[in-house]
């Protein structure tokens, strides 16, 4: 259960930090940061970035995405722009346009 | 988990939140709400700017306007430093609200120091619950016993605990009574001040004369101001 949840039919002209899991069904138009885990549902969608210590994306991302530990980019998800994790799963059928940067 | 939306304890919203659904508020928002569903601001929970939905519960704090078409709901604990305008309305004891308080929907009153009489609706709050949240069960009413009206309420009692100062012994209450009419007549403070001193300084050729101070401060929230600038 996440502690912070953007619903499908809400949206964030803004930004979003949080110290712990944010799951968004909905949209954020800004970023999001958190300390905890992003998930991104499959009708969610963030237009900036997104950076947290797990970011898994079956929804739409349109901006750069930091991970600490994973980003999981799942079947039907679509990332355009650049990650920044130092583990990276992309699943068949998603979509991925951008860099990677895995570290060393 | 449907259309409920949450921000959690430790989440900030830095912008405006909009859309449908319900939301719960633990967290902090630094913008406005504007909601097709019912917004809860739990204890805890912060908004800075101003929230509109079809139906509003507060038990936390709001820095801004509060517009609910339907209810809204203060808690004991919530605290609201703004405009409140709801169809029905219900005031906890224990809650705080420092702003304009209106219901609409049937007849508009003034906006003036209608908290305490507002605050007897508790009831229709309690029969209208979408989701009844568990956890406000706070006694904080027994604890302290508030008025609801902060700020004004200091300013509300001053014509009483302050007598005019003695600057005019000379029977100021005559002149008063003529005044009070054209100071009722005008809402603005700052001119009602400065036309209710001259006539009374030209025939006296004195300064601070304190009969207007009485009538003035029973209208206006800032009465506490009027004192000073009628002894200039």
């Amino acid at each position: 259960m996440s502690s912070t949840i953007i619903a499908s039919e809400l949206t964030i002209e803004g930004d979003l930090t949080s110290e712990d899991d944010v799951h968004i069904e909905g949209r954020v138009r800004g970023r999001v940061t958190t300390k905890g885990s992003v998930e991104l549902g499959s009708r969610g969608a963030v237009e900036a970035d997104v950076s947290g210590r797990t970011v898994s994306v079956a929804g739409s991302v349109t901006a750069n995405v930091t991970a600490t530990e994973r980003v999981d980019l799942l079947a039907g998800g679509r990332l355009v722009g650049d990650v920044k994790a130092p583990r990276l799963t992309i699943a068949d059928g998603a979509t991925f346009r951008g860099k990677v940067d895995m570290g060393d | 988990m449907a259309r409920v939306s949450i921000i959690g304890p430790t989440s900030i919203v830095i912008g405006d939140v909009t859309g449908r659904g319900d939301l719960e508020i633990i967290g902090r928002v630094q913008g406005d709400v504007v909601l097709e569903g019912t917004v809860t601001v739990a204890p805890d929970g912060v908004v800075l700017g101003s929230i509109r939905a079809q139906g509003v519960r507060v038990a936390g704090r709001v820095d801004g306007s509060v517009v609910a078409k339907e209810s809204l709901s203060l808690q004991a604990g919530a605290n609201v430093s703004g405009d409140l305008v709801a169809a029905r309305l219900g005031i906890e004891e224990g809650a705080r609200v420092r702003g304009t308080v209106r219901t609409e929907g049937g007849d508009l009153e003034e906006d003036d120091d209608e908290d305490e009489v507002i605050a007897d609706q508790s009831d229709d709050v309690d029969a209208t619950p979408s989701e009844a949240p568990g956890g406000h069960e706070r006694r904080r009413r027994d604890r302290r016993r508030r008025r609801a009206h902060g700020g004004g309420g200091g300013g509300g009692a001053s014509p009483h605990a302050v007598p005019p100062p003695p600057a005019l012994p000379t029977a100021p209450s005559v002149p008063a009574t003529n005044v009070a009419p054209s100071s009722a007549a005008s809402s603005s403070a700052s001119t009602d001040s400065i036309g209710a001193r001259s006539p009374q300084t030209n025939p006296s050729g004195r300064v601070g004369p304190p009969a207007p101070v009485v009538p003035a401060l029973t209208k206006g929230v800032r009465g506490r101001r009027r004192p000073s600038s009628g002894q200039d």
